[in-house]
């Protein structure tokens, strides 16, 4: 009995659910760890110490299994996104909106790592946090700041969030769940 | 534009050995903070060590308030050093916590953090905040550095190598004397609150330049 229900989950589990993996990145303290949990449990916490090395998390949505790569920002990690970004159904790079100095920083990680070979074509999404901050920066002025219309060679998208107020994050969670989909 | 690409390994290298030289001097043996040992982490416009859950209390109060920086696992530019190096987590808390009293505890550190920094209940009530934590690094080259010299004495220069901490004499220019105003008015509150080795005796001085200067370059030469 215990058997043939399992089993059937399993048979279930082919047809109807679909897993993806994706990875976050961006610089320390863009808030890749706080969207991890923001999306699997819609709590946010203040106090997010900084990721050392990496995290990973199981999160499901509607009949999509998400496997997210959580990894540190600080330049001793860098190196290491290009090999957890390999094979991923999107690359979701975080920036934290509010931190004008860190822009060009942030510009630059991210067209190196697009320039890798073994990333081509592995579509983008471009998220800017902390919108709630008085001082952050609108969506036209990310989009100009971190050069995203230069990026041709894959689809790109963007949205403006916020983790602390939850803002956006359904799109993001849809724009996620969508294209597993159609990547499948 | 992105200046943290354009500091070597050799430099970045140099710059760890420092931080490490820095962290184990003993007025940064503790989490400015909460006092737990050894931290690892800093923030780099405030001038203080912190430990790893203090720093994450750091990073939400947004970084026109806090940068948070590792001290082994961040690249770090030559004026963020500098700064680190005429600061202490001694020295910076005789500003920010100059009204706190002795016996406090600090449970709830995350309240703490928020009313120091923040909403600056404990701080210094010695009138404007000395410039230097107000000056975010980044712009240090172009703008003023803690001292009030005129050029850049504290950058870290080929004949400090072996020697990091000692500092050429100081010269305090006329045109800075505004800026070193609330420098002097700063340390000599602090002086009231903490106990100094180098302002012991000078306290009710009236001359505020020239006990600082004495006590400044007495600071600097025994390091």
């Amino acid at each position: 009995m215990g058997l043939w229900e399992a089993f059937l989950n399993w048979l279930r589990s082919l047809f109807f659910k679909q897993e993806m993996e994706l990875s976050l990145i961006g610089l320390q303290n863009a808030g890749k760890t706080s969207l991890v949990n923001v999306v699997a449990t819609g709590g946010y916490s203040e106090d997010m110490i900084p990721t050392v090395g990496f995290n990973m998390r199981k999160v499901t949505k509607g009949n999509v299994t998400i496997k997210l790569w959580d990894l540190g920002g600080q330049p001793r990690f860098r190196s290491m996104w290009e090999r957890y970004c390999r094979a991923v159904s999107a690359i979701v790079y975080v920036v934290d909106a509010a931190d004008l100095d860190n822009l060009s920083i942030s510009k630059s990680e991210l067209h190196d790592l697009l320039s890798k070979p073994s990333l081509h074509g592995i579509p983008l999404l471009v998220l800017g946090n902390k919108i709630d901050k008085p001082e952050a920066i609108s969506k036209q002025v990310l989009t100009d700041e971190i050069g995203l219309k230069s990026i041709t060679d894959r689809e790109v998208c963007c949205f403006m969030i916020s983790c602390k107020n939850s803002t956006n994050i359904d799109s993001v969670i849809d724009w996620l769940v969508t294209h597993s989909k159609s990547k499948n | 534009m992105n200046r943290k690409t354009s500091v070597t390994k050799e430099l970045n290298a140099k710059h760890t050995k420092i931080l490490e030289g820095l962290l184990k001097l003993p007025e940064n043996r503790d989490c400015a903070d909460c006092g737990s040992k050894a931290p690892r982490w800093a923030s780099v416009n405030l001038g203080v060590f912190i430990c790893i859950q203090c720093s994450g209390i750091h990073r939400s109060l947004g970084v026109h308030i806090s940068k948070v920086c590792s001290a082994t696992l961040d690249t770090w530019l030559p004026e963020q050093v500098a700064f680190m190096q005429t600061m202490s987590n001694k020295m910076a808390n005789s500003y920010w916590e100059a009204e706190l009293p002795p016996n406090y505890s600090r449970v709830g550190i995350e309240k703490f953090i928020r009313a120091k920094y923040e909403e600056k209940r404990v701080q210094s009530n010695g009138s404007h905040k000395p410039k230097m934590e107000v000056e975010i690094p980044d712009n240090m080259t172009s703008g003023v550095c803690p001292l009030g010299t005129p050029t850049k004495p504290l950058m870290i220069s080929p004949h400090m190598r072996e020697t990091p901490t000692i500092f050429p004499p100081i010269v305090f220019p006329p045109t800075s004397a505004h800026k070193l105003g609330s420098f002097i008015e700063k340390v000599n509150v602090a002086a009231n609150f903490s106990n100094l080795p180098s302002v012991d005796g000078q306290r009710e001085s009236e001359s505020y330049t020239s006990s600082f200067s004495n006590c400044w370059l007495k600071e600097m030469t025994q390091k």
